[in-house]
C-alpha cells in the first residue's frame, strides 16, 4: 500500500474515532459518567436514513432528501435523541446522586434499548443503503488515487474541531462546559446551572454522533444494530487513553486508537491480521501501564471534589 | 435578617460533622466563625450554599427557606461562595473564570462597575487577565476567587478562610477588600482559624467546636475574655 494512501486511511479512521472520543468525553468531563449508548445514537442515525421496515431491502427515507436537508435532519435527530436519554434516563439519577457505576449500567439499558427497538423493526439483518454518492468517488493526491469518502472525513473532522475548540473558548456556554469538566460543583455555585449545561453538552454530544452516522455510511454503506458498539468502545478507549476529564485529550487519543489500528492493518505481516484488534487493545493495556493517567493528560486534570 | 439558620445538622453517611447549629446574619453585618480543624466551619457554609444537604433544621435565606434549592438557585437568590480552597478553574484564564462567574448577572459585558472595582482592588487580576489561572500564585487564585464571587453580584458573601496559606502582604489586602465590600453594603459571613484578624473586622463572632456553637458574641466583648484561646483549642467555656 502507498504511503499517502496508508495516511489517509490512518487519519480517516483516526478521526471517525476521535468524533466519538469527543462525544463520549464531553459527557464524561461533566457527568463522570461513561455513556455507552454513544454508539447506538450513531447506529440510530443512520437507521434514520430508511424506511422503517422489516423487509431485507429499505428503501432511503431521510437518505434520499437533498444533501443539506438529510445532514441537518439526521443531526438534529440524533441531538434530540441523545437529550431525550438523559431527560428520561439520565438526570432522575444524577437528581438522586446516583454514583457513576449506576450510570453506566443506565447507560448499557439505554444502549441494548436502543438496540433492540432496532432489532425489532428492522430485523438482525444488515442492510445496505447509499446516500452522498459523489463521496464514493476517488481522488487523486500527488498522483495516488484515494477515496474522497475518506478525504472528506479528515475535512470534516477537521472543521468541527476548530469549530468545538472556538465554541469551548470564545463563547460563555462552552466555557461554561470547560468550567463543568474541571470542577462541576464549583461551577453550580457560581451560578452555572447543571441541568441547562448537561443538556448541552448531550445535545452536542448527540451532533457529533449524527455527523458521525453520515459519515460512516457514506464510506461503509451498510446498517447493523450493532454497528455502533464498536464505535463506542473504541471512543471510550480513546476517551481512557487519552486522560479522561481532558477533551483535548479525549480526541487525541481517539485519533490515536484510529491511527495505530490502520498502521497495525497495513504494516503486520500477513498471517497475523486477524489478530490487529488483539495487537491493538495490548497496546492500550501498555500505554496505561506506562501513564495510567492517560497520554495526554496534564498532572491537574482528573481530580475532583 | 438575611440569614437565618436553625438547628442545622449535616451528615456525612451516618457522622454527624455539625450538630444542632442556630445562627443568624443581619443585612450589612460581617459575621465571622473560628474554630479548629474539623469544628464544622466548612460543612455548615456548605450546606447553606446547598452543596450539602442538611440531615436536619432550616436554613432561611432573605425570610424564604432555602433547603432542598440547588448551589446554582442558591447562588441566583444571592449567596455568593468563596469556598476553602478557592477552587478556581485552574485549565481555564482568569478572564474565563470571571466569564463563568458573571453568567448569574447576564455575562461579564454588562458589569463594567463591577469589573472595574475588581481591577482597581486587584490589578493583578488585569494584569494576567488572559494568563491560566492555575499559574497564579495562592495570593492571586484568592484574589481571583473573590473576584469571581463579587461578579456574582450576591447579597451575603461567605468567605471559606480566606487567609489560609497566603503571605501577609495578600491577608492584609484581602481584608483590605472586605472592609470596602461592607461599606459598599455587601453581607459578609467569614471563616477563620485566625482570631486575631476575625475579632478585628467582624461586628459578631461565633465560635465552632465539634459541631456545635460553643460561644458566641460581640466582637469586642470575646476579645476581651481571657479563656478564648483555651475554648478555640477545645476547651469549655469558663461560667
Amino acid at each position: 500500500m502507498n504511503a499517502i494512501q496508508l495516511v489517509v486511511d490512518a487519519l480517516s479512521l483516526g478521526s471517525q474515532y476521535a468524533l466519538v472520543s469527543l462525544g463520549i468525553g464531553l459527557i464524561f468531563g461533566i457527568m463522570r459518567m461513561i455513556n455507552f449508548a454513544h454508539g447506538d445514537l450513531i447506529m440510530l442515525g443512520a437507521y434514520a436514513l430508511v424506511v422503517p421496515t422489516a423487509a431485507d431491502v429499505a428503501p432511503p427515507l431521510v437518505g434520499e432528501w437533498p444533501a443539506a436537508a438529510m445532514i441537518l435532519t439526521i443531526i438534529a435527530l440524533v441531538a434530540a435523541t441523545a437529550v431525550l436519554t438523559e431527560r428520561f434516563a439520565f438526570r432522575p439519577l444524577r437528581r438522586r446522586d446516583a454514583d457513576g457505576a449506576t450510570l453506566l449500567i443506565s447507560s448499557f439499558a439505554v444502549s441494548y434499548l436502543l438496540q433492540s427497538v432496532v432489532l425489532f423493526v428492522h430485523t438482525g439483518r444488515p442492510k445496505s443503503v447509499s446516500i452522498l454518492a459523489d463521496l464514493a468517488q476517488q481522488m487523486q493526491i500527488a498522483g495516488v488515487r484515494v477515496a474522497l469518502v475518506d478525504v472528506v472525513t479528515i475535512g470534516v473532522t477537521a472543521l468541527l474541531l476548530i469549530a468545538m475548540m472556538l465554541f469551548l473558548r470564545r463563547v460563555r456556554w462552552g466555557i461554561e462546559i470547560r468550567a463543568a469538566t474541571e470542577d462541576f460543583t464549583m461551577a453550580r455555585i457560581l451560578g452555572v446551572r447543571a441541568d441547562a449545561v448537561i443538556a448541552l453538552a448531550f445535545a452536542i454530544s448527540g451532533g457529533l454522533a449524527g455527523i458521525l452516522s453520515l459519515l460512516f455510511v457514506a464510506k461503509t454503506g451498510v446498517l447493523d444494530f450493532r454497528m455502533g458498539v464498536p464505535l463506542a468502545i473504541a471512543g471510550f478507549v480513546g476517551t481512557v487513553i487519552g486522560g479522561m476529564g481532558s477533551l483535548f485529550g479525549a480526541v487525541l487519543g481517539g485519533l490515536f486508537l484510529g491511527v495505530a489500528s490502520s498502521l497495525l492493518q497495513a504494516l503486520l505481516p500477513e498471517v497475523l491480521r486477524p489478530g490487529r484488534d488483539a495487537f491493538l487493545y495490548g497496546l492500550v493495556i501498555f500505554v496505561l501501564l506506562v501513564r495510567p493517567q492517560g497520554l495526554f493528560a496534564r498532572r491537574d486534570t482528573g481530580e475532583r471534589t | 435578617m438575611l440569614l437565618e439558620v436553625n438547628n442545622l445538622e449535616v451528615r456525612y453517611g451516618t457522622v454527624p460533622a455539625v450538630r444542632d447549629i442556630s445562627f443568624e446574619v443581619a443585612e450589612g453585618e460581617i459575621v465571622c466563625f473560628i474554630g479548629a480543624n474539623g469544628a464544622g466551619k466548612s460543612t455548615t457554609m456548605l450546606a447553606i450554599a446547598g452543596v450539602l444537604h442538611p440531615h436536619r433544621g432550616d436554613i432561611r435565606f432573605g425570610s424564604r427557606s432555602i433547603v432542598g434549592l440547588t448551589p446554582e438557585d442558591i447562588a441566583a437568590l444571592g449567596v455568593g461562595l468563596v469556598p476553602e480552597g478557592r477552587r478556581i478553574f485552574g485549565r481555564m484564564t482568569v478572564r474565563e473564570n470571571l466569564v463563568v462567574a458573571s453568567g448569574l448577572r447576564g455575562g461579564i459585558a454588562g458589569q463594567k462597575q463591577t469589573l472595574d472595582l475588581i481591577f482597581d482592588l486587584f490589578p493583578i487580576l488585569r494584569e494576567r487577565f488572559d494568563s491560566k489561572a492555575g499559574n497564579l500564585s495562592g495570593g492571586e487564585q484568592q484574589q481571583l476567587a473573590i473576584a469571581r464571587a463579587m461578579l456574582m453580584r450576591p447579597r451575603l458573601m461567605i468567605v471559606d478562610e480566606p487567609s489560609l496559606g497566603l503571605a501577609p502582604k495578600f491577608v492584609d489586602l484581602v481584608y483590605k477588600t472586605f472592609a470596602r465590600l461592607r461599606d459598599s453594603g455587601l453581607t459578609l459571613l467569614l471563616v477563620e482559624q485566625s482570631m486575631r484578624r476575625a475579632l478585628s473586622l467582624a461586628n459578631r463572632v461565633y465560635l465552632l467546636q465539634s459541631g456545635v456553637i460553643a460561644l458566641h458574641g460581640q466582637s469586642a466583648e470575646l476579645a476581651s475574655r481571657g479563656d478564648l484561646e483555651h475554648i478555640y483549642f477545645g476547651g469549655a467555656a469558663a461560667p
